[in-house]
């Protein structure tokens, strides 16, 4: 009954997007409403302003209609957005702005164990992450978020593999200065 | 260098993570996209518009071209007919009709003069440079013609009165009543001959641009009517005179 029902979505999914190929404007709005406020959120995770991560999701989404046909049913659809959406994020951001991925050396340390709140604000994390440098920022996204390897972020953002770990490295230290800082003053101690 | 423990739970904190798009989001969506298959769209549109130019094209050229062929067609029938029925209407007039059958002849004429007059309006039809080009040329050629055989025709048709006058008094001095119409056929006869030897050059040698001006002389009925009246009016003058001396 399970897979049955799996089945019919996976066909009613397979429909969906044939029907937004052939430009039934139905069918679009259909997957627009289903993947935007997920997608919205994956901007929005590289970009700071919010209309600006909109901006990118729109962009994105109209590659995603556009390029519809290229999509193969081999993977999941969603994970094929979202793939588009980290892109488009990326490529804006090293568009508007001045990406820097310092090459030092780093003693790649697994960091002190940082006490977190089981309770963690979203919000708060995303203000954390905010205000990392660019580089840093989107290189802990990729691994630590989106759950890239480093070889495949060094391909992507056109860095080294070991630039990578070194810029996740130096992400870690500075969230980790960040929430002892917060843990001084009383945020959410454990 | 594995994902840590605070990694980890930054993951799951962001994973069902939702913001809603503001409402002309999608519209901005739909406009781009629209944008996209528009040009293919119009690319069609285009497609068609020159098919159909020249389709235009093809047909109109049809056209023209159908109706030189057609035209040519209708001058040539109407020019063959001229002559049988010119012969059958001398032959008619041989005959001394009676006075009902006049009325019928003389409606015969004018259906012959419509005939004429239809076939004479053809060309005006015809709204082709070329055309308009050779019959003016054809024009030129029967006018050429004209003066020439009227320079000439004055003598024949001095000839031409001598000779019918002298077959009239012949005639009547064989006690026969002439009538107007014998007289009129005395004299289309003579015309004929006037007419048929202003087609011949000087030489005796017949120019094929005469004969492709014949068409146009044949049908040119006010020369043929000016040859007649001439021959008519000089056939008068001599009765008059002849009647006048005798007595």
């Amino acid at each position: 009954m399970k897979r049955l029902k799996i089945i019919s979505f996976y066909n009613n999914e397979k429909v969906l997007i044939r029907k937004a190929i052939l430009g039934h404007p139905n069918a679009q709005r259909a997957i627009y409403e289903k993947f935007a406020p997920k997608m919205l959120g994956v901007c929005r995770q590289y970009i700071k302003d919010l209309h600006y991560a909109e901006d990118v999701m729109i962009n994105g989404f109209v590659k995603v209609f556009k390029s519809l046909n290229s999509f193969r049913h081999e993977g999941s659809f969603e994970g094929w957005i979202r793939q588009i959406m980290v892109r488009e994020s990326i490529s804006y951001l090293r568009k508007k702005q001045f990406v820097v991925f310092d090459d030092d050396v780093c003693e790649y340390n697994t960091p002190n164990q940082i006490t977190f709140p089981s309770s963690i604000d979203i919000e708060y994390v995303q203000r954390l992450i905010d205000n990392l440098p660019e580089g840093y920022k989107m290189v802990f996204v990729l691994y630590a978020i989106e759950g890239y390897k480093h070889s495949e972020i060094a391909e992507m953002l056109d860095i080294t593999e070991s630039t990578s770990k070194s810029q996740l490295f130096k992400a870690r230290r500075l969230l980790q200065d960040k929430l002892k800082e917060q843990s001084i003053l009383g945020y959410g101690t454990h | 260098m594995e994902p840590t423990k605070f990694e980890n739970h930054i993951k799951e904190t962001f994973k069902g993570s939702e913001i809603k798009p503001s409402e002309d989001a999608w519209n901005r969506i739909k406009g781009q996209i629209r944008n996209e298959y528009e040009p293919k769209r119009t690319g069609y549109f285009r497609y068609g518009i020159a098919a159909g130019f020249i389709g235009i094209l093809i047909l109109s050229v049809l056209y023209f071209t159908t109706d030189d062929a057609t035209l040519n067609q209708e001058v040539q029938v109407a020019a063959k007919p001229s002559t049988p029925f010119v012969d059958k209407e001398k032959e008619e007039l041989l005959k001394t009709p009676a006075p009902e059958e006049e009325s019928v002849i003389t409606a015969v004429e004018d259906s012959y003069e419509a005939d004429e007059e239809k076939s004479t309006t053809v060309p005006k039809k015809e709204s082709k440079r070329e055309l308009v080009i050779s019959e003016d040329a054809k024009l030129a050629n029967a006018e050429e013609l004209q003066n020439n055989a009227s320079e000439g025709s004055n003598e024949e048709i001095d000839t031409k009165i001598a000779e019918v006058l002298a077959r009239v008094n012949a005639l009547e001095a064989n006690n026969k009543e002439l009538t107007d119409l014998e007289v009129d056929s005395l004299l289309r006869q003579a015309q004929k001959e006037i007419l048929a030897q202003n087609l011949l050059n000087s030489d005796n040698k017949v120019n094929p641009s005469t004969l492709l001006s014949q068409v146009e002389e044949e049908l040119d009925q006010s020369f043929r009517d000016q040859i007649f009246e001439k021959l008519r009016s000089g056939y008068n003058k001599v009765r008059t005179a002849v009647a006048d001396r005798n007595n």
